[in-house]
C-alpha cells in the first residue's frame, strides 16, 4: 500500500503547532488544500502518490510554513501613518546623533576646563537621538507585523535603556552600544522576514556600534594619540565613535527611507472609503 | 518570482483577488498565480498566514463549510478591506509610475 504523504505532513505540522491554540483550524484548513491540490492534478492524469509528493513540495517546507504560522502572531505587515512618520523621525534622529557627536567633541577637544553645560548639553542631545531612534525602531516593528511579541517588546526596551544610558553617562557609549546594536539586530531580523531588508542599510545599523567599539578597543591597545588625565586614549574613543555613528546614521537614512518611501494602507483610508 | 521579493506585498494581492468575490485559501492562491501568469509562485503555505493576519486586522472574514467531507474555510473582504484596497491600489499605482518612468530615463513631473 502506498504511503499518505499528505497525511504525514498534516500530522507533523500539527505536531509542530502543538502550543498554538488555532491549530486545529489551521491543519484542516492545510490538509483541505493538501487534498483539493492532490485531488486536481489526479484528475490531469497525475498518479496519486506523485501527486501528492508534488502537492507538498508545492506547499512548502514544514519548518519554512510551521514558523509562518507560528511568528503570525503579530499584527498586519504593512505601511502605516505611523511607519512614514517613523522614517521622518529617523532623520531628526541622524542629526541628532551628529550634533551629539559635534557637542561632545568640542567638549573634550576644544574646551579647556571641565564644563557642567557642555556636558549637559551631550547628555540631553545623545538622549533626545537615542529616543528619535527608538522610534524609528518601532516603526520598523510596525512595518513588519507589530510591537507585540516577545522580540519586539526586548528590542524596545533595548532602546529605553539605552536612552537612559546616554542620558546620564554619553561617555560610556561602548556599553550603551550593547541595547543599541540588539534592538537594531531584532528590528532588522524583523524587517527582512516580510521582505522589507536592505543590505547595506541593514548591515551598517547592525555592525555600527560593534565596529566602533572594536575600533576603540585596538586604538588603546595599540596607544593612539596622547594618554588623558584617566589613563585612557581619546583619540581611540573619538575614532570608535566617529566610525560608530557615520555607520549607524547610513543605516537610519536607508532604514527612513524605505518606511518614508511606502504609502500608508489605514484607517485614514477606510473613513473615506466608499461603501 | 522569489518569496522574499513579493512579501511585502502579499497583503495588498491577496485583498485584490479577493475583491472579486469569496474564495477558499486554495483559489486565493490559484488566482495569485494565474492572474500574474505564474510570474508569483511562492510557497503556497506561506499564503495562508497572510490570510490569518488580514482577518485579524479586520480587513478579511472567514467562515467554516463542509466540503466532501473535509471542513473548508472561504475567506472575503470586509468594508475595511475593501477601503484598504483601494488605497493601496493607488499608492502601488504612483510608486509603479514613478519606478517606470525612472526606469525609462525619461523626466518626471508628479502634476
Amino acid at each position: 500500500m502506498e504511503p499518505d504523504l499528505i497525511d504525514a505532513y498534516v500530522d507533523e505540522l500539527r505536531r509542530s503547532l502543538a502550543r498554538n491554540r488555532r491549530a486545529a483550524d489551521v491543519v484542516a484548513e492545510v490538509e483541505d488544500h493538501l487534498r483539493e491540490s492532490a485531488r486536481r492534478l489526479s484528475g490531469h492524469g497525475v498518479d496519486a502518490v506523485t501527486a501528492q509528493r508534488h502537492t507538498i513540495d508545492r506547499f512548502g517546507d514544514l519548518r519554512v510554513v510551521t514558523r509562518a504560522f507560528a511568528t503570525d502572531a503579530g499584527g498586519l505587515a504593512m505601511a502605516t501613518p505611523f511607519t512614514r512618520a517613523a522614517g521622518a523621525i529617523g532623520y531628526l534622529a541622524v542629526a541628532l546623533w551628529l550634533l551629539a557627536a559635534a557637542a561632545r567633541g568640542l567638549d573634550y577637544f576644544v574646551v579647556p576646563e571641565s564644563d557642567t553645560r557642555m556636558y549637559a548639553a551631550v547628555s540631553v542631545l545623545a538622549a533626545l537621538a537615542t529616543i528619535a531612534t527608538a522610534v524609528t525602531i518601532a516603526g520598523m516593528l510596525v512595518r513588519s507585523g507589530g510591537v507585540r511579541g516577545v522580540a519586539a517588546l526586548i528590542a524596545l526596551a533595548a532602546m529605553v535603556l539605552a536612552a537612559l544610558m546616554m542620558a546620564t553617562a554619553p561617555w560610556a557609549w561602548v556599553f550603551t552600544a550593547v541595547p543599541l546594536t540588539a534592538a537594531a539586530i531584532i528590528a532588522v531580523w524583523r524587517m527582512r522576514a516580510v521582505g522589507m531588508g536592505g543590505r547595506w542599510a541593514d548591515l551598517s545599523l547592525v555592525l555600527a556600534w560593534p565596529a566602533g567599539v572594536l575600533l576603540t578597543v585596538v586604538g588603546e591597545a595599540i596607544r593612539i594619540g596622547p594618554r588623558d588625565y584617566y589613563g585612557d586614549y581619546p583619540w581611540a574613543f573619538l575614532a570608535g565613535l566617529v566610525v560608530a555613528l557615520l555607520l549607524y546614521c547610513a543605516g537610519l537614512v536607508g532604514v527612513s527611507l524605505r518606511l518614508r518611501t511606502e504609502q500608508p494602507v489605514g484607517e485614514a483610508a477606510v473613513a473615506g472609503s466608499p461603501a | 518570482m522569489r518569496g522574499e521579493s513579493l512579501k511585502g506585498h502579499l497583503d495588498l494581492l491577496i485583498l485584490a483577488v479577493l475583491s472579486q468575490g469569496p474564495l477558499h485559501g486554495y483559489a486565493v492562491i490559484e488566482e495569485l498565480r494565474s492572474r500574474s501568469n505564474a510570474v508569483f509562485d511562492l510557497p503556497e503555505g506561506t499564503v495562508y498566514p497572510a490570510l490569518h493576519r488580514l482577518e485579524k486586522a479586520g480587513l478579511l472574514s472567514s467562515s467554516w463549510s463542509e466540503e466532501t467531507g473535509r471542513r473548508r474555510r472561504t475567506y472575503d473582504l470586509t468594508r475595511k478591506g475593501r477601503a484598504s484596497l483601494v488605497s493601496g491600489r493607488s499608492s502601488w499605482q504612483d510608486f509603479s509610475l514613478a519606478v517606470s518612468q525612472v526606469l525609462k530615463g525619461a523626466s518626471w513631473n508628479p502634476t
